[in-house]
């Protein structure tokens, strides 16, 4: 068989429709803003201009109806999970969640207390979990990488059912 | 100078000298919380609560116009309740402990005198489950409306599910050894 190596004009890339919807939609990781505690303060530092998460196209949403990313930032408290729910509702699929630092993974600190949810895992599905207490601006960039790595797998056009 | 600037450490105030002016404003033979580890600190039985609390506030010698909290601490069969007075006037503090059973515990709320007190005795409501009567709006203001039983008591049960949630701890097991 003849190699397709060099066998095209210069800018020409072959790739097929799912892998190019794939890079659209992991760069385009628009994540909802969810400090729920300190973690928030490294989200925001995250979205600040030392880790600049807007490099990687995700940019902060105030609405869940716009938002692809959740990242669960903080102690999830049992008032609080009911809302974490209904924002997971309402988010648009295809959608993916962040769980953010040792609270949010499963209670951390706060674990046994009376009003705390020992890991949001309880209540919506977690794509990435962040270790750290809490996890630093760089952290949060590379648990943003692996979300990138995992959209761009995920087949768009035709669902694994 | 007013004195409000004059002085900014904290003065120490003569225990007796709150005693011996609720003794000639109501005729009440208070005591000093034997207890108290530093401060000036009162105890008060809960049906004299208010009027006490509104000399504190009013007398021309004390005016404690900041309560500056309001909590409480359940011990064995009594619930302990703080408050924290302060005066900016004279730079004074003083605590009073009023001391109400705590089963059915009830006090008179102080919100008539300081409404700053409305949230804070809402929070003793919500965490310890005292009632506090004369407050304009006792509900829980932290836990959800729903919430059963209150979670700062001695002998409140960790709650392993709320809402359909199944919230057991994963060491659940190691606390109940």
């Amino acid at each position: 068989m003849k190699s397709l190596v060099n066998h095209f004009e210069d800018g020409i890339i072959l790739t097929n429709v799912d892998y190019a919807l794939g890079l659209g939609r992991a760069h385009s990781l628009w994540y909802m803003l969810f400090g729920l505690a300190c973690c928030g303060i490294e989200m925001m530092q995250t979205g600040g201009p030392r880790t600049d998460l807007d490099r990687f196209g995700a940019v902060p949403r105030a609405t869940p109806r716009q938002s692809d990313l959740m990242i669960v930032a903080g102690t999830v408290t049992l008032k609080m999970a009911e809302r974490v729910k209904l924002l997971y509702g309402q988010m648009a699929e295809p959608r993916y969640v962040i769980s953010m630092g040792s609270c949010s993974n499963s209670g951390g600190l706060f674990q046994c207390g009376y009003s705390v949810l020992n890991g949001v895992d309880k209540v919506i599905p977690v794509d990435v979990y962040l270790p750290g207490c809490p996890p630093r601006p760089e952290a949060l960039a590379s648990a943003i990488i692996d979300v990138q790595k995992k959209v761009v797998r995920e087949p768009h056009l035709r669902k694994n059912v | 100078m007013s004195p409000i600037y004059a002085r900014m450490s904290e003065v120490v105030l003569n225990i007796d000298v709150v005693l011996n002016i609720v003794k000639d404003e109501l005729g009440l033979d208070l005591v000093q919380d034997e207890s108290a580890i530093e401060g000036s600190s009162l105890v008060v039985p809960s049906e004299s609560l208010l009027s006490v609390m509104e000399v504190l506030r009013q007398h021309e010698k004390l005016k404690f116009r900041v309560l500056m909290s309001q909590t409480g601490v359940h011990r064995g069969e009594d619930m302990l309740l703080f408050y924290h007075l302060h005066s900016y006037e004279f730079s004074h503090t003083i605590c009073v402990l009023c001391v109400v059973p705590a089963e059915g515990g009830e006090v008179d709320s102080v919100s008539c005198i300081w409404s700053g007190a409305d949230w804070l005795e809402r929070e003793t409501f919500d965490l310890l489950g005292v009632h506090f009567k004369g407050h304009p709006n006792l509900r829980r203001i932290m836990m959800p409306e729903d919430w059963e039983g209150h979670p700062l008591r001695k002998d409140y049960k960790m709650p392993t599910e709320y809402a359909g949630i199944d919230n057991t701890p994963c060491s659940l097991e190691k606390l109940d050894d």
